[in-house]
């Protein structure tokens, strides 16, 4: 009988076929412009995109019924492995989450082209070429040398098992989130690669793919934040975001993409910063995938990076090519590309962006430098050397800070010129709160300046953001509607606007959970059955010890006594288990958590008499990290169902008297 | 409640560094040998665990942060430090991001001068003043409900 595994390989090769097919109907037919050649171009990719998913399905039933014969489910998976981390396993591999990224790929591709077959129909053959040449590159990846389904000559009883690590209910939701964020910036990179081989550069490109561009952007935004919570209920150093080199990979595409969510909205307004979007959309789809290299090349150390195979030399050829294909035709279009409106004041809400995204730009291009440093020095001087997070944080935290600065400023300047009157007028509340802020933390005790000033600029920003809501709402309190109504009324007349704003808010809130790392306390020591440890106002006592012994793996649990100021707040249970498949021993941390502050607990080690090597962190404010990241998701979903795909929706700024032809189009 | 409470936690900053302050200080500015592309602190090792507790037994025979790690790139070599030596370093990062800034402010400028056309604005006449008063009243209506 032939096993579905088996269907696997001739699945992905002829995906590949399909893609190639693909690659060519849309390209002849965007030269020469004959439609039913793009549209059967497009119906050539959707099948690529079926036939991955019967690839995908394939290897997704060989992990979930133990088919060990196949080497990838022999490494991921095993026996006593739980069947949500067995579906996850689908990604837990490096061929895996080629696959998996390729049946997004696929997938994203068959919907955006069908989705724009009839609003955006020009830009579909090029749109169609570009997705076709990336899906021919991770295909041929998949039936060569990053091959799922590769054939074990002896096959074991029992496969090895996912990472014990990866066993996080993060990394059901994490990955594929990352996943969904770079791979949907291949859509609007397409579709402005399309504008610019076509000629049609309007607006019609982003505003064609803005929700996918918004989609991604989201979907990366609560991945990454995913992946600090991960790091955080589960590493068991107390923190939540380390600077290492593949987190800076998913870190990079992020800032240049939220650099472009906001310059995009100045070539909507204002017909300025074509050339720029363009290369922001390039850079932002190259990073992704440079993340993608990070992780599959062993180049860089990190914990995150998939050690086995050597596929990612193949990644540098395509990399370079997309980037240098990309800038070509952006150099080749330039003379197109010229903005149609010119700065009319530094007082001016399109100087606010240009300078936010500057501001993004050189943050991302920082963390680039501190995660290829070490790559740049070893092959300059031969010494390997580290660049760590005090490098970053050093070089991030005054951006960062200036970056909410703009953003409580920036949606209270005005387009096209702002006189330094209105401006005072505008900002005097917002300043004076921002103010206040600052000289209370100080008369408490904050010696911080870092910490100072964050709170100062959050306090600054929220009461800007606050104070445009109130203005907004205005308009219907004014005809008697109550503050609730008024609000939700505000909200959803102008999605765009007033969702920003909320992800502005979260953004905020995030920044509010970093400061409090300012104040984070750290203690550690060995503790017998009585003893005490003292960390940041609060006593933990040891109490004793449970054990128990699952399916996967032995279980050693500390119970330890909360108490502050003599009173008893909660028993906190650390563990510390035996993996058994993987022979490894892993911590469980266990936390308390609260808006003031996080007692965060770690059992490093418990030897055979019974010590235990206990780490105790408090972590003042942490918990606004999380809610910040809610309260954006919130405003990501507002955007997302505020984002039309139809140009024209938004209203222009009117053009100075000298340019009226241009931007009234 | 909460409110002083969140202040009190703040306070404790002002609290003097410990020896164990100093260890987690150094275990934070290192990177571990131990995992891959994580500081001594971050890595959840036991021998980082290990590590650890040698460097707070520096911090409390009297070592200062310096000395400690001094002595730790002696024992294990530059690749240690988490922030590494020399202007490549230290300050093409800086120097990239004052140069965009330059760049982005000096594009702000040369815009806004090239558009700054000098000249008398053109005269409204009364019809042109009341379409204006006109579509301004509208605009106004619709303001909220327009886009940003």
């Amino acid at each position: 009988m032939i096993s579905l595994a088996s269907l696997g390989r001739p699945s992905l090769l002829g995906a590949l076929g399909f893609a190639l097919s693909g690659l060519v109907l849309c390209a002849l037919g965007a030269t020469t412009r004959r439609a039913e050649r793009t549209h059967a171009g497009v119906r050539a990719l959707t099948a690529a995109a079926l036939f991955t998913g019967i690839g995908a399905l394939s290897l997704m039933n060989a992990l979930l019924v133990h088919d060990f014969s196949l080497e990838y489910a022999a490494n991921y998976t095993s026996r006593s492995l739980s069947v949500p981390y067995t579906f996850a396993a689908l990604w837990g591999g490096m061929e895996g989450s080629l696959l998996f990224w390729t049946l997004l790929l696929t997938a994203f591709s068959a919907v955006a082209l069908r989705r724009a077959r009839t609003r955006t129909a020009r830009l579909v053959g090029w749109a169609g070429a570009t997705l076709a040449v990336i899906q021919v590159f991770f295909l041929a990846l998949l039936v060569g040398p990053a091959d799922p389904f590769t054939r074990l000559a002896t096959i074991p009883a029992d496969g090895t098992g996912l990472n014990p690590l990866l066993q996080s209910p993060g990394m059901l939701i994490h990955p594929p989130l990352l996943y969904t964020g770079f791979v949907g910036f291949s859509i609007p990179f397409a579709f402005a690669m399309a504008a610019l081989l076509t000629g049609r550069l309007d607006p019609s490109w982003f505003t064609a793919t803005r929700r996918w561009t918004l989609f991604a952007w989201s979907a990366l935004s609560i991945g990454i934040v995913l992946g600090g919570a991960w790091a955080y209920t589960e590493l068991g150093w107390g923190g939540y975001w380390a600077w290492d080199p593949v987190e800076n990979a998913s870190f990079m595409p992020w800032l240049t993409a939220t650099a472009f969510l906001h310059s995009v909205v100045i070539q909507e307004k204002r017909q300025m910063f074509k050339v720029w979007n363009v290369v922001l959309i390039l850079l932002t789809y190259v990073l992704a995938v440079f993340g993608t290299f990070l992780t599959r090349s062993g180049i860089l150390s990190s914990i995150h990076t998939f050690t086995e195979g050597d596929t990612g030399k193949w990644f540098l050829p395509f990399l370079g090519a997309m980037l240098l294909g990309g800038l070509a035709v952006v150099a080749a279009r330039l003379d197109k590309l010229r903005s149609d409106n010119r700065f009319d004041s530094l007082l001016s809400r399109e100087s606010a962006f240009l300078l936010n995204n500057v501001l993004f730009v050189a943050a991302a291009f920082t963390v680039l430098w501190g995660t290829i440093y070490p790559i740049v020095n070893e092959v300059a001087t031969g010494v390997r050397v580290s660049v760590g997070p005090p490098f970053f944080n050093s070089v991030f935290v005054p951006i960062g800070l200036a970056l909410i600065l703009l953003t409580g400023i920036g949606p209270l300047i005005s387009w096209r010129r702002m006189s330094k009157g209105s401006l005072g007028n505008i900002i005097r509340i917002p300043l004076a709160a921002g103010a206040a802020a600052g000289v209370a933390l100080g008369v408490a005790g904050v010696r911080s300046t870092g910490a100072l000033l964050a709170f100062s600029l959050c306090t600054f920003t929220f009461t800007a953001i606050a104070s445009e809501f109130v203005r907004g709402s205005g308009v219907h309190r004014r005809r008697g509607a109550p503050w609730t109504t008024s609000l939700i009324q505000t909200l959803v007349r102008n999605r765009r606007r007033y969702g920003g704003y909320i992800v502005h808010l979260g953004v905020v809130l995030i920044v509010i959970g970093f400061a409090g790392a300012a104040f984070r306390s750290e203690r550690h020591a060995l503790l017998e059955r009585g003893d005490a440890l003292e960390v940041g106002g609060y006593t933990l006592r040891l109490q004793g010890f449970e054990s128990e012994q699952t399916a996967e793996k032995n279980i050693l649990q500390a119970n330890l006594l909360v108490e502050r100021g003599g009173d008893p707040l909660a028993v906190l249970r650390p563990q510390r288990n035996f993996h058994r498949a993987q022979r490894q021993a892993q911590s469980e941390v266990a936390i308390r958590t609260t808006p003031v502050d996080d007692l965060y607990v770690v059992i490093t080690s418990i030897d055979a008499d019974g010590t235990a090597a206990v780490r105790a962190f408090v972590n003042p404010l942490t918990w606004w990290i999380w809610a910040g990241a809610v309260v954006m998701a919130g405003g990501m979903a507002v955007l997302l169902t505020g984002a039309s795909s139809r140009p024209g929706v938004r209203a222009a700024v009117p053009a100075t008297p000298r340019e009226p032809a241009v931007a009234a189009r | 409640m909460m409110f002083g409470r969140a202040l009190a936690a703040v306070a404790l900053v002002l609290v003097a560094a410990a020896p164990q302050d100093v260890a987690n200080r150094v275990a934070q500015d290192i990177m571990s040998p131990f995992c891959p592309g994580v500081t001594l602190h971050d890595c959840p090792s036991g021998e980082a665990d290990e590590l650890r507790r040698d460097i707070a037994a520096m911090a409390e025979s009297g070592m200062t942060r310096d000395e400690i790690i001094t002595e730790l790139e002696a024992e294990y070599g530059p690749g240690i430090l988490a922030t590494p030596e020399g202007p490549l370093a230290r300050v093409l990062p800086w120097a990239l991001a004052l140069a965009g800034l330059v760049l982005g402010w000096s594009l702000i400028s040369r815009f806004t001068a090239r558009s700054r056309a000098p000249g008398p604005l053109p005269a409204v006449s009364g019809r042109d003043r009341a379409r204006l008063d006109a579509e301004f009243a509208a605009f106004k209506r619709n303001e909220f409900g327009g886009d940003a």
